[in-house]
């Protein structure tokens, strides 16, 4: 092979090395250079270098190249050797021109100073194939651009539905909830008028009764055993007068008037008249009272039913071995809150959506009406808060109640 | 010195070079980087030579874990522990500057290590990416990596130069490739026509300080 044709498959061998690195560059910047740098190194090529010019292109960022070489910048064909005298390179003898067209669009064009009898027309097929290697590395940048610009448009898209997602369930939480005090005051009115007609039934009926048991009780021909009878006979309709009183109590609204409370005040009150037992059963209470917190208005005694209720239920969940009932105090700026928690056995699973309900109860036998919980919801609710009950099954109960300051 | 292996195993492609081929791989896909790297040192270890790995865009530890995770599970069981991991910067840099000279003393110490340790030949891969980082005399790259071609030829260790082509200027790039013989491309390795040998190269290099 003799000089030329050595030195031809030298520099053809170049080229192709150059255009198996164009896939390489991701940058438009460091491709630029690299692309100047190969063409710079070609036989022929002029001192002045070389130019590369890319049309802007603002959605591909590919923007306009300023040449550092000749501080020169246009932007089509037409302006070459019309760039107002800031080029360099056009003002050379020669130089050369090619395009970095794909079969999509143009982006831009190449520069090269020539020699004027120099060898660089030999390579200029292979030039033109390397100009086009490197419009396709462009067209790659901007099929890329565009790519990640879809993908970023898709994850803010997907961020957007998360939020969505998050706000509907929020939404049918709030509905859920209201639907379940709906409910529950709905129920709470049914029992009313159910009791509010039992009351009116049975209390002449168990008044007349007692009436006269008194009055054959004051008989001085009775026997001792039957003076007996009739007096059990008056205790028992005392019973069920005491009872009726409570069921109309239940659905009475209170007559009761709303002043400043202390609730710490309250609720140490409470626990106070329940320590006794609490020793006895061997159930320490820890106090975690916010010593700052703001005074509330609420009807007292209500509210003292509430707190007795709640103290009560977690003295009866903890088991004969003692355990602990935790209370705690605390306010934010619009509400305070009193939290209650037992080291109890807990609500089974299945019974905690009831727990408010009324006449529900988990305790055995005979022990309580099951009217506690659903008077203190009622009393609560009354007083514009919300209570609510948070329980591990097995280990413990925490009620929350919240009251607006 | 050892007794030269003719050819040795790229471990990423079928071929097999001479020992002491000085590589580059210029990358701009870091996944494809790690499986190509890690195939080259998992061949060096299977075939009983001392491997090195200099580490520079992420601790070692991690770079091992991930260069493990690419190997074959045997060779990442039994042998991992025998692949050396080490930050690049100590490496290149111990004193806080780079030393062309004192570099390729390392170089020449860790092939003449394997020899003593029975191994039968060396290869290292570095990322070269530490160069950007303005440590002192990291200018002098290009210099030092034209030096290596005279250094493998009494000490032929298999080296794989590491540049990451979002970081490096092509100017740059295209310096690193007149001073490599060959080049990785998508996992083929490639005779490098831009190679030129150091005294040529060093006739037109513009930062030459020989």
């Amino acid at each position: 092979m003799d000089d030329s044709s050595a030195e031809e498959t030298r520099v053809l061998s170049q080229i192709l090395a150059a255009q198996n690195m164009l896939c390489v560059f991701f940058s438009e910047r460091r491709l630029a250079e690299f692309v100047k740098e190969v063409l710079r190194a070609l036989p022929g090529v002029g001192r002045a270098g070389v130019c590369l010019r890319l049309l802007a292109e603002p959605e591909a960022d590919l923007g306009l190249q300023e040449c550092k070489d000749c501080a020169g910048s246009g932007r089509g064909l037409d302006d070459i050797g019309r760039s107002r005298g800031k080029c360099k390179l056009e003002k050379q003898d020669g130089f050369a021109v090619f395009p970095l067209d794909t079969a999509a669009r143009s982006y831009g064009y190449l520069l090269v100073a020539t020699e004027g009898d120099g060898p660089f027309e030999r390579y200029r097929p292979f030039v033109v194939n390397f100009a086009n290697s490197v419009a396709v590395a462009l067209e790659n940048r901007l099929q890329q651009k565009r790519l990640s610009d879809h993908v970023s448009e898709l994850e803010r898209t997907n961020e957007r539905l998360k939020r969505e997602i998050a706000e509907r369930r929020r939404g049918e939480e709030t509905l859920r909830k209201s639907q379940e005090q709906l409910l529950h005051a709905e129920k709470l009115s049914a029992l009313g008028k159910l009791i509010s007609s039992i009351v009116h039934e049975f209390s002449s009926p168990v008044h007349g009764v007692r009436g006269v048991l008194e009055q054959v009780h004051e008989e001085a021909s009775l026997s001792e055993g039957i003076r007996s009878l009739t007096k059990l006979g008056i205790k028992e309709c005392n019973r069920m007068s005491e009872m009726i009183q409570k069921l109309r109590g239940f659905y009475r609204p209170s007559a009761g008037i709303a002043v400043l409370l202390d609730l710490n005040a309250l609720v140490d009150d409470m626990i106070f008249l329940n320590q006794k037992k609490f020793l006895s059963r061997k159930i320490q209470t820890v106090k975690n009272y916010d010593p700052n917190l703001p005074t509330i208005k609420g009807v007292e005694d209500q509210l003292k039913q509430v707190v007795l209720n709640l103290l009560q239920n977690a003295e009866e969940a903890i088991p004969d071995g003692g355990g602990k009932i935790s209370v705690t105090t605390e306010a934010t700026d619009t509400v305070v809150r009193l939290i209650v928690e037992d080291t109890g056995t807990g609500v089974p699973p299945d019974a905690l959506p009831f727990i408010f309900d009324p006449f529900f109860t988990t305790k055995p036998g005979a022990k309580g009406t099951g009217l506690g919980l659903s008077v203190s919801y009622g009393i609560v609710k009354k007083h514009r808060g919300d209570i609510e009950v948070k329980s591990r099954f097995g280990e413990g109960t925490t009620f929350i109640v919240t009251l607006p300051r | 010195m050892i007794k030269t292996q003719t050819a040795v195993p790229m471990g990423f492609t079928g071929e097999t070079f001479p020992a002491g081929t000085h590589m580059c791989l210029v990358y701009s896909d870091d996944a494809e980087r790690l499986e190509s790297i890690a195939k080259f040192l998992e061949a060096g270890i299977l075939n009983n030579e001392k491997v090195g790995y200099f580490a520079d865009a992420a601790p070692p530890d991690e770079i091992k874990k991930a260069l493990l995770g690419h190997m074959s599970a045997g060779a990442a069981r039994s042998d991992g522990a025998k692949l050396d991991v080490r930050t690049a910067r100590d490496v290149y840099c111990p004193k806080g500057r780079f030393v062309p000279g004192e570099m390729l003393d390392t170089l020449r110490g860790f092939y003449d290590s394997a020899v003593e340790e029975g191994y039968g030949n060396a290869r290292a891969s570095g990322e070269m990416s530490w160069a950007l980082k303005g440590i002192p005399g990291s200018d002098r790259l290009v210099e030092y990596e034209a030096l290596i071609n005279d250094l493998i030829v009494t000490h032929p260790l298999t080296p794989i130069c590491q540049y990451n082509a979002n970081l490096f200027d092509g100017a740059t790039i295209l310096n690193i490739l007149k001073v490599h013989p060959m080049m990785i491309v998508h996992g083929q390795v490639v005779r490098n026509p831009y190679y030129q040998e150091p005294r040529e190269f060093f006739k037109t290099y513009a930062g030459n300080t020989r």
